[in-house]
């Protein structure tokens, strides 16, 4: 396992999560410990790195960028370590599925900060751009819910697929609508936001962006 | 014509007596000079650089500034090695056509004239290559804008360079008047920025798509901008007094027609300002004042200090109905380079015909100046549109949106120019 492609995934995996001299120290370590794990293991090897750096917190963001490396995710994960780091992040956050709360949260903040009056057709129009990109129709309907009525619902991860991705087209369609400067202020605010409450606590909006 | 009778004795001494040596040439005290202060002129023109690194990366949001700074960076690498293979060649080289020239590429000559010529002219290529750096911030792929500077600096300028600067050039045969590049360096820079900004498209969420209304999207830092501005005003003395290729008396009256027609042209463009009642703008006096030497640059070397003025403050002038027309066709050039460098060395260009000392609005001059002027367009704005779109279609030109949130920064170089209080904006620094 420890040919040169997978040493290059968890570089660059390593190095989008931890700063500095960190990455090398983890690499250090997958290195010394972990470099002839089979692939059925990489999960448990990034934990067990986590583990060890005592970085736990930053666990659920390695494992979000390993999958954006996508066809380099898809060697280096064969078996889907999802639910596995799921109750992971469960456990460590003591919160069940937070990532899905903290986005339903997040989605509301953006809400809060739109003003429908002069655009009511905006939580619309962000329905259609997440129904354009794919996302599943009753998670669009619900994002568009949650954004009229100011109330934070749990979003089953399954049906909505990478947040990240629904938090981006999300910002494409207030860019365009009311320009850059004020999708960036707005998305910026419910970070803020976000972080304050719990679920944010549990897992930082900031995964979302 | 300083210029051209020292460009020709550079060129002979460059190319027709490739085996002289240096331990064979009497210096005379003269050339020692000419050597250092052309040697001089080009670390001022080198300095140009972090003008307009700071001048760029100011305008731009704090999210692109790594990557803003990095494109300058870079090209005046790439500008020094490229130029030095190939773009000098093309441009100084043996003219039989008067098209281009080719000979000498990769100069290895052990004249220090030579060298000396080289190190300032690799500066203006490199000059001309970033002015697009600015133009197509916050949107570029790192990558694809690279390969097409590449591009520029070893075709695009060192062809049109040849038809004027190159003894041979029929534009230069036509008595083409650009003392140091308002149209060889500027004009075309700035049209090859032109065709750039079209093939990428504005940034996303720039103008409104059902109104058509433009947004303002504010430079993170403008105290970099006021001293880029200054940055860039200090190595213009370089960039024009340096073109005479040797120490002579004229390198007065060069600087001082330099810096009148630079502060003419912030007046002009603090006058437009006002007499339209808007608020003055820090960022169009700054350009403003590029525009001005931007103008002058061509006819620096001509014309008396009254018409180097009115060349400046008209070209300030420019500069800021400039930037209105291309916000009004929803060109999205976030620094302004088109209109400074564009549509204000077209006007400098011209104007270096109408305002010869001695010679005011000589009509056939004239004539060859709009020809000249013409040239440099047809030439560079298509070849380098053909280009972007090429580029455009094999590694793609343009960031992915998701990019453009998060910031070049941390997508293309993973690195973020201000950690300290970049932590809440929108893209993920680390966890």
């Amino acid at each position: 396992m420890a040919d040169k492609r997978t040493r290059r995934v968890f570089f660059t995996a390593l190095s989008r999560v931890f700063e500095g001299n960190q990455v090398y120290d983890a690499m250090l370590l997958w290195q010394t410990r972990f470099a002839n794990a089979p692939n059925s293991a990489a999960a448990d090897t990034i934990k067990a790195i986590c583990d060890a750096m005592g970085a736990r917190e930053l666990y659920q963001a390695l494992y979000r960028h390993l999958k954006e490396c996508s066809g380099m995710a898809d060697y280096l994960l064969k078996e889907d370590p999802l639910p596995q780091l799921k109750s992971y992040a469960a456990n460590q956050s003591g919160i069940e599925d937070a990532p899905a709360r903290s986005f339903g949260v997040f989605v509301v903040q953006i809400g809060r900060s739109l003003d429908l009056i002069e655009y009511p057709n905006l939580p619309h129009q962000i329905k259609r751009a997440l129904r354009a990109k794919g996302l599943d129709a009753s998670a669009a309907d619900q994002i568009e819910t949650m954004i009229r009525e100011d109330k934070a619902k749990r979003i089953p991860e399954p049906a909505l697929g990478d947040y990240a991705t629904a938090a981006h087209i999300i910002y494409v369609v207030l860019a365009e609508v009311l320009g850059p400067v004020k999708s960036d202020e707005i998305l910026s605010n419910a970070v803020k936001l976000v972080d304050r409450s719990k679920y944010g606590k549990a897992y930082s909006a900031r995964n979302f962006l | 014509m300083t210029r051209r009778k020292h460009s020709l004795a550079l060129y002979t001494l460059l190319f027709f007596s490739p085996f002289l040596h240096a331990q064979e040439i009497e210096f005379s005290f003269q050339d020692h000079l000419d050597i250092v202060w052309v040697l001089i002129a080009g670390v001022l023109v080198f300095f140009m650089q972090a003008g307009f690194a700071l001048l760029e990366t100011g305008m731009s949001r704090a999210k692109n500034a790594v990557n803003v700074m990095m494109k300058n960076y870079t090209d005046v690498c790439m500008a020094s090695v490229i130029f030095w293979l190939i773009g000098y060649s093309l441009m100084f080289g043996e003219n039989t056509t008067g098209f281009y020239g080719f000979s000498g590429f990769g100069l290895t000559g052990d004249s220090p004239f030579d060298y000396a010529y080289l190190f300032f002219q690799a500066m203006f290529a490199a000059t001309a290559a970033t002015i697009c750096s600015g133009a197509m911030a916050e949107r570029t792929k790192y990558n694809s804008y690279i390969l097409s500077a590449a591009f520029l600096i070893a075709v695009v300028y060192p062809i049109y360079g040849s038809w004027v600067w190159n003894g041979d050039g029929w534009l230069a045969k036509l008595g083409f008047i650009d003392f140091a590049g308002s149209t060889v360096v500027h004009s075309i820079g700035a049209w090859c920025a032109l065709a750039g900004i079209i093939a990428v498209g504005p940034r996303l969420g720039r103008f409104d798509k059902r109104t058509g209304e433009t947004r303002p999207i504010q430079g993170h830092n403008l105290t970099l901008v006021g001293i880029g501005g200054f940055i860039l005003w200090f190595g213009w003395f370089g960039f024009n007094s340096g073109s005479t290729l040797a120490a002579v008396p004229e390198i007065a009256s060069i600087a001082i027609n330099t810096h009148l027609a630079a502060s003419a042209g912030a007046l002009g463009s603090i006058l437009t300002f006002v007499l339209r009642g808007k608020p003055v703008l820090m960022t169009s006096v700054v350009n403003g004042s590029l525009a001005g030497l931007v103008a002058i640059t061509a006819g620096c070397a001509v014309m008396s200090i009254e018409f180097a003025m009115i060349t400046g403050f008209i070209g300030g002038i420019i500069c800021v109905l400039g930037s209105d027309l291309l916000l009004k066709l929803q060109v999205d050039d976030v620094v302004g380079a088109v209109p400074v460098h564009g549509f204000s060395g077209a006007w400098g260009t011209l104007a270096a015909g109408m305002f010869v000392t001695g010679d005011l609005f000589n009509v056939d001059q004239i004539v060859v100046q709009l020809i000249g002027i013409g040239a440099g367009f047809l030439w560079a704005f298509p070849v380098s549109l053909l280009i972007y779109f090429l580029i455009s279609k094999v590694m793609g030109l343009r960031s992915d949106s998701l990019h453009e949130q998060r910031g070049l920064d941390v997508t293309e170089h993973a690195e973020i120019g201000f950690p300290e209080f970049q932590q809440n904006q929108t893209f993920k620094t680390g966890s």
